[in-house]
């Protein structure tokens, strides 16, 4: 009886061990998957042959969809490195030579035609001597902008912007609503108009994507609005990134120095004070880093 | 019998899956040296579970047995440095961000691994025999979340024996390459320096590391510089030159005309502007010639007649 007893308890102990791992561990692995679309990839060059010297080179290629005749930009450890023009297909390929061979934080994003932004993808790579890296489908996902900062519930929302063409977008306002669905045109572009009669007086932020075939792009989330009693255009302010101190649209060097200048100083402008606590310190910090564009 | 149930059970709950955010450590080649002989500590992080962002430690080390000597940033994943690696009597502080986050080195060889990456090698010189030890104290890290949000770090001390003095290996560094080319941007906020300009600038060395930065505006000598500089010709007329300088002595100088592309986007008004009043010059030139010809043959016609 008591044999039993122990036996259950056990059982108990491995139970919480599988229920911890399926579903604390699980997420971790869902992320890994949100990125198998992107595959990594390396080749050796062949050891020179005869007396023929061959400089060694390190190669970096990065290859995807982005939006038709859109910007590509590419930054090394945080700063402007490369750029490249998608094509009308909105398809990329780069390929970077001048690189040593060291680790380094690539990070890419793309510009639609109407200097909308994805989110930045970044990847923390080794690069080897004689070794060509290919990073190969990447698929940006749809760029967001909303016509409405606030709106009039009962009004009609345009959510619009760009992606690959005749990509179909998936528009998800909130987790327990349905998602709708919009083909992109030609050149990419898409819009939605959202009717706001079901929704409640809150702030929604749109989550997006888009299918070609039983491939999808990554999520994007943006154009955050709020249903209430009247209606408000949306308009870009300089408080639209909060880490973005000098108002240029970017969150790059400049917005570092200015947060540095005011480390362990104590008159410090509101506005650099990014995390809301006492002091410019490393939190704050963290978050403009969460915000860098390049 | 009920409470050793119990005890294994909240172990199990809150001990066992306990999941840190990062950790970090040290790694050495070895960790048996002479007197004399150099100690190299690679300082890793890892953070396969969460993305962070930014981090801070102090590196105690035992000061009557090591002699800190220097640190190396050339393949670090700290970028930008906020407080560069600082010697206070036997402790190192440092902090740094880590833009773009970081969960892990990518071998393309493995890319399904990710591997620690080096926040920076830190040198050490044995001084005297004995048992010591690394550790890291007030760690922090901070997730990628964009509200500064603290993660769980755990944190690992490295010991190590000094033994008999020996020979040591001359350890030379090889760096022929100069820092990489770089970015220096010329701007002004009321945030900072009154509005006043300033260059923002910062450099990356794969070989050993940048130890320091120098500008020249105009004909101007050559001034030790951080970033942000505060310029000293605020008419901007000057061409600005930042120099970055690795550990080995090896330098790459960035040269920026202070003209942005807003200031050249009013040139090309004002070049408009010139041309459209050299056009109008040209077609009211024409017009008086055309009526000073018209008059000369009037009058040629009535000398004529």
């Amino acid at each position: 009886m008591v044999e039993k007893r122990k036996f259950s308890f056990f059982r108990l102990i491995l139970g919480i061990w599988i229920f911890t791992g399926f579903f604390v561990l699980t997420p971790f692995s869902a992320k890994a998957q949100l990125s198998d679309l992107v595959s990594i990839s390396a080749t050796a060059l062949p050891p020179p042959r005869g007396s023929v010297i061959l400089i060694p080179s390190t190669v970096l290629s990065f290859s995807g969809r982005a939006y038709p005749e859109g910007r590509i930009v590419i930054l090394k450890n945080g700063q402007f490195f490369a750029e490249t023009k998608a094509n009308r297909k909105a398809d990329f390929s780069v390929s970077l030579t001048t690189l040593e061979p060291n680790n380094y934080k690539f990070s890419i994003y793309g510009e639609d035609n109407f200097q909308r932004r994805s989110p930045t993808f970044n990847f923390d790579l080794i690069l080897k001597r004689s070794v060509t890296t290919t990073i190969s489908g990447i698929f940006l996902p749809p760029t967001i902008e909303v016509d409405k900062r606030e709106i009039l519930k009962g009004e009609k929302l345009r959510i619009f912007g760009q992606t690959v063409p005749f990509g179909l977008v998936t528009i998800v306002i909130d987790p327990t609503l349905p998602s709708y669905k919009v083909s992109a045109d030609t050149n990419g572009i898409y819009q939605y108009f959202l009717d706001t009669i079901e929704l409640d007086f809150k702030t929604y932020v749109p989550i997006l994507k888009t299918t070609v075939g039983v491939v999808e792009s990554p999520e994007n989330s943006g154009g955050d609005f709020i249903v209430g009693q009247k209606t408000r255009s949306a308009i870009k302010t300089c408080e639209s990134i909060p880490a973005d101190l000098n108002c240029d649209g970017r969150v790059n060097l400049i917005d570092f120095s200015i947060l540095l200048f005011w480390h362990k100083k104590t008159n410090f402008p509101a506005r650099v004070n990014l995390d809301g606590y006492n002091g410019i310190s490393l939190a704050d910090l963290s978050v403009m880093i969460y915000y860098w564009s390049g | 019998m009920r409470k050793i149930k119990i005890i294994t059970l909240i172990l199990v709950l809150f001990g066992g899956l306990r999941i840190y955010a990062a950790d970090m450590y040290f790694a050495t080649p070895k960790t048996s040296y002479g007197v004399n002989e150099e100690i190299q500590v690679a300082l890793r992080i890892s953070s396969p579970n969460e993305k962070i962002n930014a981090l801070e430690a102090d590196i105690i080390f035992p000061d009557e047995l090591v002699k800190f000597v220097d640190f190396y940033d050339n393949n670090s994943i700290a970028i930008p440095w906020w407080e560069r690696p600082a010697l206070n009597e036997n402790v190192i502080h440092f902090s740094t961000g880590i833009v773009g986050g970081f969960d892990g080195l990518i071998d393309p060889f493995e890319p399904e691994k990710k591997k620690a990456g080096t926040v920076a090698n830190f040198v050490f010189r044995a001084k005297n025999e004995g048992v010591g030890s690394f550790e890291i104290e007030n760690g922090a890290v901070y997730l990628h979340d964009g509200k500064g949000t603290l993660g769980e770090l755990s944190t690992a001390p490295l010991s190590f024996i000094i033994g008999p003095a020996i020979t040591p290996a001359e350890y030379k560094l090889l760096d022929d390459r100069p820092p990489e080319p770089f970015e220096v941007l010329i701007d002004h906020s009321e945030l900072i320096f009154d509005n006043q300009y300033f260059a923002a600038f910062q450099a990356e060395d794969s070989g050993s590391g940048i130890a320091f930065y120098k500008i020249k505006e105009g004909g101007g000598l050559w001034l030790p510089a951080e970033s942000p500089y505060l310029l000293r010709n605020q008419k901007l007329t000057s061409v600005i030159k930042v120099k970055a300088v690795d550990k080995a002595g090896n330098e790459r100088v960035m040269t920026v005309s202070p003209l942005t592309s807003k200031d050249l986007s009013y040139l090309w008004y004002v070049l408009a502007g010139l041309l459209l009043i050299f056009l109008v010059h040209l077609l009211l030139d024409h017009r008086r010639k055309t009526v000073y010809n018209v008059n000369v043959y009037e009058q040629h016609t009535r000398s004529k007649k």
